[in-house]
C-alpha cells in the first residue's frame, strides 16, 4: 500500500508543471551555446518574473493599470508550464477569447467606448489643432524607417512604428494585421511608454522651445454648438473612410461612440459603451494580448529592438508635434503655445496634462489644458489614419 | 482610395527594384502626405461648419421667436375661454394644484402654455404593475 502511495506521489510530481519547468531548464541549458540560448533556457521562470514586475508596475506604480494588469496576468497564465493557457493553445479559454484580437474586433470596440468619453469640442473650436495631431505622427514613419534599417520586414516595421502613435488599441490593431508574431512585445511597449509620457515628453518639450514660447497664454476657445458636435463625428467618419478605408473600423467606432454621447438621445447606449462594454472588452483584450507573450516569442533580440524603437517613435512624435507648434507660433504671430503640439501623440488625456504642467512651470497662471486637448484628440484620429495607411500599403 | 493607389505605387517588391532607401523615403513621404491630406480636409469642413453656425443659429432663433409669438397668441386666445374644463367633477383646489405643478415644470423652458382641460387618466396599468414592468425591462 505504501509503495502504491509513493508511486502515485512520484508520478504526480513527474507530471507536474514544476517538474516540466525544471527538466526544460536542464535540457535547454545543457544544449545552450549563445547568450540568447542561455536566456531562452531559463525562459519560463524569467517570463514569470517579468509578469510579476509588470503586475508590480501596474498595481504599485499605477502604470496604465487598466490594461497593464490584465496583460501582465495574461503573460503569467501563458507561461505556466503545461497549463496550455497561451493565446495560441488551440481549444482553450484564452484561445477563443483571443479570436477577438486576431479578427480585429476588440480594438474598434474599445474605440467605441473612448468615443463616448471624448470631448471633441476643443478641436472643433480650434480646427488648426488637427495639424499638430498630424505632425505628431512623424514618429510612426521615422520609426518605420529605423525598423527597416535594423532588418525587420516591411509589415513588422509598420507595426513597430505605430507605437509612436501612442494609442494602445491602434497599436494592437495594426500589430494583429501586420505582424501578429510581435503583438505581445508591441502591446507591452506601447502601454509602458504611454504610462511614461510624463517622464519622456517634458525634456523634449523644453529642449525644443524657448522660455518665451512656453510662456504664451492662448486666447479662450469659442463655444461650440450642439449641432457642430453632432455633425463632427459623421463628417470625420465619412472623410476618413473615403480616404483611408482600412482606418474606417477604428475611426467609425470612435465616432459612433461620440455620436451616442453628443446626440444626447441614447444615454443608455452611451453609458454601456463607455462602461460595461469597454470594461469587458478591456479584460478580454488585455488578458489575451498578454497571453501571446510566450518565452519563445518574447525573449528575443527583437523585443529589445522593439522597446528601443518604441522610445524613439514616442520621442520623435513628441518632437514633431512641438516643432509644428513652433511653426504655428511663428505663423500666428505668437498666438499659439508650441507646448500644445506635444499632445498630438494621442495618449489622451495624459499628453494634454503634460502640456498643461510644463506650461504652468513657466507661467503659473497659464491654463493650456483645453487648448492641448485639441491636438490630443486630433492625434487619436491622426494615428488611426496613419494605421490605415500602414495596413493598406504594407498589409 | 488614395491608399489603394499608394499601394499600387509602393508595393513591397519595389524594395528589390529601387532599393531600401527609396522604399523607406516613399513610405514616409506618402504616409505623412495622406495623414496631412485627410486632416486638412477635416480642418476645412470643421472651419466651414464653424463659419456657417452663426447663420444657422440665427435662422433657428428666428424660427423659435416666431413659434413663441404664435404660442403667446394662442395662450392669449385661451385666456378668454371661461375656465379649465375639469372632468370628473374635480374641485377648484385640485385644478389649482395641477396648474401650479405644470407651472413649475414649465418654468425652465420659458415657453408660453395654456391648460385647457384636465382629465383623469385611465387606470389601465396599476401602479405596482407599472413598477414591476419598469424593473423587468430596465436592462433593455
Amino acid at each position: 500500500m505504501f509503495r502504491m502511495f509513493s508511486n502515485t506521489i512520484v508520478d504526480l510530481i513527474n507530471d507536474s508543471g514544476f517538474a516540466k519547468m525544471i527538466s526544460d531548464i536542464v535540457t535547454k541549458w545543457a544544449g545552450a551555446d549563445t547568450f540568447l540560448e542561455y536566456i531562452q533556457a531559463i525562459g519560463t521562470p524569467l517570463m514569470l518574473i517579468i509578469s510579476f514586475v509588470l503586475m508590480y508596475l501596474a498595481i504599485r506604480k499605477g502604470f496604465e493599470p487598466l490594461l497593464l494588469l490584465p496583460i501582465a496576468f495574461g503573460m503569467f497564465l501563458a507561461n505556466l508550464p503545461m497549463a496550455d493557457l497561451s493565446s495560441y493553445s488551440e481549444g482553450g479559454l484564452i484561445y477563443y477569447l483571443y479570436q477577438g484580437v486576431k479578427l480585429g474586433i476588440y480594438p474598434p470596440l474599445i474605440f467605441l467606448g473612448i468615443g463616448t468619453m471624448t470631448d471633441f469640442g476643443p478641436l472643433i473650436a480650434s480646427p488648426r489643432s488637427f495639424l499638430m495631431g498630424a505632425a505628431a505622427q512623424l514618429g510612426i514613419f521615422i520609426t518605420f524607417a529605423g525598423a527597416m534599417i535594423l532588418g525587420f520586414t516591411g509589415p513588422q516595421a509598420g507595426a513597430i512604428g505605430i507605437i509612436g502613435g501612442a494609442d494602445g488599441p491602434t497599436a494592437i490593431y495594426v500589430a494583429t494585421k501586420l505582424a501578429p508574431e510581435l503583438l505581445g512585445s508591441i502591446a507591452i511597449a506601447a502601454y509602458s511608454y504611454m504610462a511614461l509620457v510624463p517622464i519622456i515628453q517634458p525634456p523634449i518639450m523644453k529642449l525644443l522651445t524657448t522660455k518665451k514660447e512656453r510662456g504664451v497664454v492662448m486666447e479662450q476657445l469659442r463655444e461650440v454648438s450642439r449641432l457642430e458636435r453632432i455633425i463632427f463625428p459623421i463628417a470625420v467618419s465619412l472623410v476618413v473612410a473615403l480616404i483611408v478605408p482600412s482606418a474606417a473600423s477604428l475611426v467609425g467606432m470612435l465616432m459612433l461612440g461620440n455620436l451616442f454621447k453628443e446626440s444626447g438621445v441614447v444615454e443608455r447606449l452611451t453609458k454601456t459603451g463607455g462602461n460595461e462594454l469597454m470594461n469587458i472588452v478591456t479584460i478580454f483584450l488585455g488578458v489575451t494580448v498578454g497571453a501571446t507573450a510566450s518565452a519563445e516569442t518574447f525573449l528575443s533580440a527583437q523585443t529589445l529592438f522593439i522597446i528601443g524603437l518604441g522610445l524613439v517613435a514616442f520621442s520623435i512624435g513628441t518632437a514633431g508635434g512641438v516643432l509644428f507648434g513652433k511653426v504655428m507660433y511663428l505663423v500666428t504671430g505668437g498666438k499659439v503655445n508650441p507646448l500644445i503640439g506635444s499632445a498630438g501623440v494621442s495618449a489622451v488625456p495624459m499628453a494634454a496634462r503634460v502640456s498643461q504642467r510644463v506650461g504652468r512651470e513657466e507661467n503659473p497662471n497659464n491654463y493650456l489644458l483645453m487648448h492641448a486637448m485639441g491636438p490630443n484628440v486630433a492625434g487619436v484620429i491622426g494615428s488611426a489614419v496613419a494605421a490605415g495607411v500602414l495596413i493598406s500599403v504594407l498589409g | 482610395m488614395v491608399t489603394n493607389s499608394l499601394a499600387a505605387i509602393l508595393p513591397m517588391s519595389l524594395e528589390a527594384e529601387y532599393g531600401l532607401g527609396t522604399m523607406i523615403g516613399g513610405m514616409i513621404l506618402s504616409g505623412l502626405t495622406t495623414v496631412f491630406a485627410a486632416l486638412l480636409i477635416l480642418i476645412l469642413i470643421v472651419y466651414a461648419l464653424g463659419k456657417a453656425m452663426p447663420f444657422i443659429s440665427q435662422k433657428n432663433q428666428k424660427n423659435a421667436e416666431d413659434k413663441a409669438e404664435q404660442g403667446a397668441a394662442k395662450a392669449a386666445a385661451a385666456s378668454f375661454q371661461p375656465a379649465v374644463q375639469a372632468a370628473d367633477g374635480a374641485e377648484d383646489e385640485t385644478v389649482a394644484v395641477i396648474a401650479a405643478a405644470v407651472a413649475t415644470a414649465m418654468a425652465d423652458s420659458g415657453a408660453p402654455y395654456a391648460i385647457t382641460s384636465i382629465t383623469r387618466a385611465k387606470d389601465a396599468r396599476p401602479v405596482w404593475g407599472f413598477a414591476g414592468m419598469t424593473q423587468n425591462t430596465r436592462p433593455f
